[in-house]
């Protein structure tokens, strides 16, 4: 009986989604009603999504819903196991917030951009990232994936009257289809040992490989859905595509869609071939933390909010990577447990890092809907204009900076829990060190978010207006404000109550590992003979109650304090916005101390008549991964000479091409005779 | 249940009225070394009196950070002491975390801190919470593997019982793992209380400050919480030290004698750290800002040499 319940409300959400992507083009002639149909079917489908896949997390049950046979024996089907259903409710759940935020945040494209194609678009694009988690055989999720890649570059696309807009999302769809491209061949080589696109099939079939063909295999999708995922050193497209999407796109491709590709890998590794050496772990282990820490100083260094998010997406991607690769390292070393507990960390990531990204990306676009800019270097002050803004993206940068008693923080602990315990239990000198290592890299990146964090939201919420727009800047409507409020309160639920993630997760390391984490009220890690326990409830309350406690000694024994309100005080001059710290002078001593991970360019054009008395400087600052002009400058400078060549062949010329289909046929023939 | 919360209790008490002695007697002997009388070892307790009954100025800029900041720091960095064993080896909540949640819980209370400072618009506010995040980015792993080094050995984050086992005398000093290990801790002990020679706590000069920055906005019982809370804090990185590395006289059952041994051991254990920073303090002077991260460097490489001949043996 559920199951078929189960299976009505996935095709009911199905359902919204693609009326939401047919109806506002036939609503396009008001905006209003185009606007309202798009978002609003987005939210009913979220809300399906949501509770289908709840459901089949919490009671262990499969959905699975024949569609549409293209050929015989290739079928659109979708089928919901407790890996599909994880990702679908981190899908749904982001989905359903974005909706809301976009009915306010698409009115800033009122009668100038066409909004039924933006709302439109944005189903199509929620719909193949749920057909991407759940579909069933490899054809499938190739046509998935690659509409999923298509729809979200229109989308970056959709102000395409800015060039930066352009450059940005040509390097997206050239990085997005690298990814594509080592998939396909990596399904196409399935395909030849299996002779089947069935997930199925080749979950029976593919663990009996010869070693060093999975090992191909598995680097394959590596790089396939490391580019996706944004991993370092193929992470180039982030921090441009991100940014110049419209913000409740930003906010859907970096909470969600980045974490297809994470799918995508435990899908291969762990089911399909399930597990593998230690070494294909270690590899997901450094390049996870490579990306984790270079990732995040790149982020601190930035001064426009949604580059610093998208930066810091690389961070966060990095660091589940890590989980992933010491779950498949424990587990290559005969320790179930603890490669359940890494498991669980990162898929806890996963879901923590879509909540607060999700939360930030759309109080970015908040900031730039209100102040028209996202430069914090001409933010300020935004705090007393747009109060719930200010406090809804405090608490998504504290989640981001790991700090309790927010999601992110019971994640970065399990995280680091994890890598500590391969220093302690595993036997390898090497493992521990690495463990030990890793863990004081996830520490750095940890307090290194912070401090971006800090500069960000000081440098755009704090001080003194820097600009006009930042001074008239009003609070956003109340849509914008409840979609990310609504992503605040599972952020503060799963910080205070991880049980109730771990209850979810339990199937999925269960089925993978045959262990699981689980915990109610208090995040346990049943070890031999020890046992760390975290209960972040009865730490938020002993710091409630002593802060209450705090607060009444205070004024039993004290009295009242007086609070006089003065202008601050600045050596007898008048304070003014120019003198507060920027975003620039913020993250400087880092750059300073990091100059060898970083390059930076720095201009200092001084207009003066003496030396001494300047009349205008006028100061820029880039920085830049030397990583990409290392790696990314010689190989582009091959493939244009390459392309020389490749001139002689398409030379635009008539004949040329008539000659080539000519030859093309003859060819054909003789090797089909 | 209710041994614990009244022990949870004790140990609040137990750390608001000490840590601001444990500063009076590191200044005294300070002073006394430099052939200075100095202020009696109560003075930063009448100092924090006076600006407890102090009225407040605050910035027409800042906003409600700045007002709840200080009891937010305060509280914080007096639940992260609920994790820490002082004189019993059970902290009061050690239970239920373990010393990443003590190093988060500083996190967060820096986190606040540093925000603060932004709020009201000074460039000496930026200038101070910019250079402390930018050093805490570099202190807190070095931090992390320091106490990796010695809890290597028990395989627990638990400190509890790293404290049983290094009391017990598991590890002693000539085990080379160990005497590396605390050479890295002592630097980063020194980083973390602010103290010369990576930050001088008695200037307000903008070119050396650090965490003084931070509080120049601060005034009446907001800043008198903020002093209070950086003492507590102090003691809580020096009792974090003695807990790792001479944790001898804690006492591991819960009778009354015990308690009271223990209690007299670790005065005696703090003030002799407190000798030995005022020592350091006389002797150095502060190095410049930029040459700070190399001193943590060589804490994170002394921390690694431990482990690595604590692995490899």
């Amino acid at each position: 009986m559920a199951a078929v319940d189960l299976a009505v409300l996935l095709k009911t959400g199905l359902l919204c989604l693609i009326a939401g992507s047919i109806v506002p083009f036939l609503a396009a002639k008001s905006q209003k009603a185009a606007n309202w149909a798009a978002h609003g079917c987005a939210f009913m489908g979220g809300l399906c999504g949501i509770l289908a896949a709840a459901w089949v997390l919490l009671t262990a049950e499969v959905i699975e819903l024949p569609l549409w046979e293209i050929v015989s024996g290739i079928e659109f089907r979708l089928k919901v196991d407790y890996l599909s259903a994880f990702f679908l409710l981190v899908i749904s759940l982001i989905t359903t917030a974005a909706a809301i935020y976009s009915i306010g945040y698409v009115s800033k494209y009122n009668s100038k951009k066409n909004i039924a194609y933006l709302g439109g678009l944005m189903n199509i694009f929620v719909l193949s990232m749920v057909a991407v988690v759940t579909v069933d055989s490899t054809f499938a999720f190739l046509i998935a994936w690659e509409t999923m890649s298509l729809v979200s570059f229109l989308l970056v696309m959709f102000e395409h009257e800015k060039s930066q807009v352009r450059s940005a999302g040509y390097i997206y769809l050239v990085m997005t289809h690298i990814a594509t491209a080592f998939i396909l061949i990596s399904f196409l080589l399935m395909f030849t040992y299996s002779n089947s696109f069935d997930f199925a099939v080749l979950k029976k079939q593919l663990p009996f490989l010869p070693e060093a063909i999975k090992s191909v295999l598995f680097l394959m999708c590596l790089i396939g859905f490391g580019a996706k995922a944004g991993i370092m050193p193929l992470h180039i497209w982030l921090p441009r595509a991100h940014p110049v999407a419209p913000s409740n796109i930003s906010a859907l491709m970096s909470a969600v869609m980045i974490k297809t590709a994470v799918y995508g890998l435990l899908r291969v590794t762990f089911d399909f071939l399930g597990g593998g050496p230690a070494w294909w772990g270690g590899i997901l282990l450094a390049l996870g933390l490579i990306s984790a820490v270079w990732g995040i100083l790149l982020a601190i260094t930035e001064n426009d909010i949604k580059r610093f998010l998208a930066f810091s997406s690389t961070e966060n991607m990095g660091i589940i990577l890590a989980g992933v690769g010491a779950s498949i390292i424990f587990q290559a070393n005969d320790q179930p447990l603890l490669a359940a507990l890494s498991l669980t960390a990162a898929l806890f990531h996963v879901l923590s890092h879509a909540l607060f990204k999700g939360i930030l990306f759309m109080g970015a676009g908040s900031v730039l809907f209100a102040a028209h800019t996202k430069d914090i270097n001409e933010l300020g002050g935004l705090i007393h204009r747009m109060p719930w803004t200010a406090g809804l993206f405090l608490v998504g940068g504290m989640s981001l900076a790991a700090l309790p008693p927010f999601s992110g923080f019971v994640s970065e602990w399990s995280m680091l829990q994890s890598m500590l315990h391969l220093a302690f239990d595993l036997d390898n000198i090497w493992l521990k060190i690495a463990g030990v290592t890793a863990a004081a890299l996830l520490a750095l990146a940890g307090a290194f978010a912070a401090g971006g964090v800090v500069k960000h939201f000081g440098t755009a919420f704090l001080a003194m207006p820097r600009t006009k727009a930042a001074e008239e800047a009003i609070e956003v409507p109340i849509t914008m404000r409840l979609g990310i409020g609504l992503l605040v309160i599972p952020t503060i639920l799963f910080g205070l109550w991880p049980g109730v993630v771990l209850k979810l997760i339990n199937n999925i390391t269960n089925r993978y590992l045959s262990e699981e984490i689980t915990g109610m009220m208090v995040l346990s890690i049943p070890f031999a003979g020890t046992s760390e326990t975290l209960s972040m409830a009865v730490i938020f309350a002993a710091v409630a109650a002593l802060l209450i406690l705090v607060l009444i000694v205070m004024r039993l024994k004290f009295g009242k304090s007086n609070v006089v309100i003065d202008e601050t005080w600045n050596c007898g001059t008048n304070l003014s916005s120019d003198m507060a710290y920027t975003g620039t002078s913020y993250s400087n001593p880092l750059v300073v101390i990091f100059n060898r991970l970083i390059r930076f360019d720095r201009q200092v054009e001084i207009q003066s008549k003496y030396d001494y008395y300047p009349k205008r400087i006028s100061h820029r600052f880039t920085s830049s991964a030397n990583i990409e002009n290392v790696l990314y400058k010689p190989v582009i400078a091959m493939l244009v000479h390459l392309s020389q060549y490749i001139k002689n062949i398409q030379n635009g010329n008539l004949q040329n091409y008539l000659a080539y289909m000519v030859g093309a046929l003859v060819l054909a023939l003789i090797c089909t005779r | 249940m209710f041994e614990q919360m009244l022990w949870g209790v004790l140990q609040v008490i137990l750390l608001i009225m000490l840590a601001p002695l444990v500063q009076g007697f590191v200044k005294k002997v300070k002073a006394r070394l430099q052939n200075r009388v100095g202020p009696g070892i109560f003075q930063p307790y009448y100092d924090i009196i006076k600006y407890l009954k102090k009225d407040a100025v605050v910035s027409n800029h800042a906003s409600w950070l700045t007002t709840s900041t200080p009891y937010l720091t305060f509280t914080v960095i007096i639940a992260a002491g609920l994790f820490v064993p002082t004189i019993w080896n059970e902290a009061p909540l050690g239970v239920v975390g373990d010393i990443i949640v003590i190093i988060y819980l500083f996190a967060l209370a820096r986190f606040f801190t540093a925000l603060s400072a932004l709020d009201a618009g000074s460039s000496f506010g930026g200038m101070g919470s910019s250079r402390d995040m930018a050093l805490s980015a570099i202190a807190e792993p070095a931090l992390f593997l320091a106490v990796v080094a010695v809890l290597l050995e028990g395989g627990t984050t638990k400190l509890g019982q790293v404290i049983t086992q290094v009391a017990e005398g598991h590890l002693n000093f000539l085990d080379p793992a160990y005497g590396l290990a605390f050479l890295a801790m002592l630097i980063v002990v020194i980083t973390e209380t602010g103290r010369i020679p990576v930050d001088n706590p008695d200037t307000h000069l903008e070119l050396t400050m650090i965490h003084e920055g931070m509080l120049l906005e601060y005034s009446g019982r907001y800043l008198g919480l903020m002093v209070w809370a950086s003492y507590i804090k102090q003691l809580l990185i020096l009792t974090l030290f003695i807990d790792l590395f001479f944790p001898w006289g804690i006492a591991t059952t819960p009778t009354l004698t015990g308690m009271f041994y223990a209690a007299g051991a670790y005065l005696l254990k703090l003030l002799s750290l407190g000798t030995v920073l005022a020592f350091i303090e006389t002797a150095y002077a502060k190095v410049r800002l930029f040459q700070v991260p190399k001193l943590l460097a060589s804490s994170m490489a002394l921390s690694l040499l431990a482990i690595i001949v604590r692995v490899v043996r």
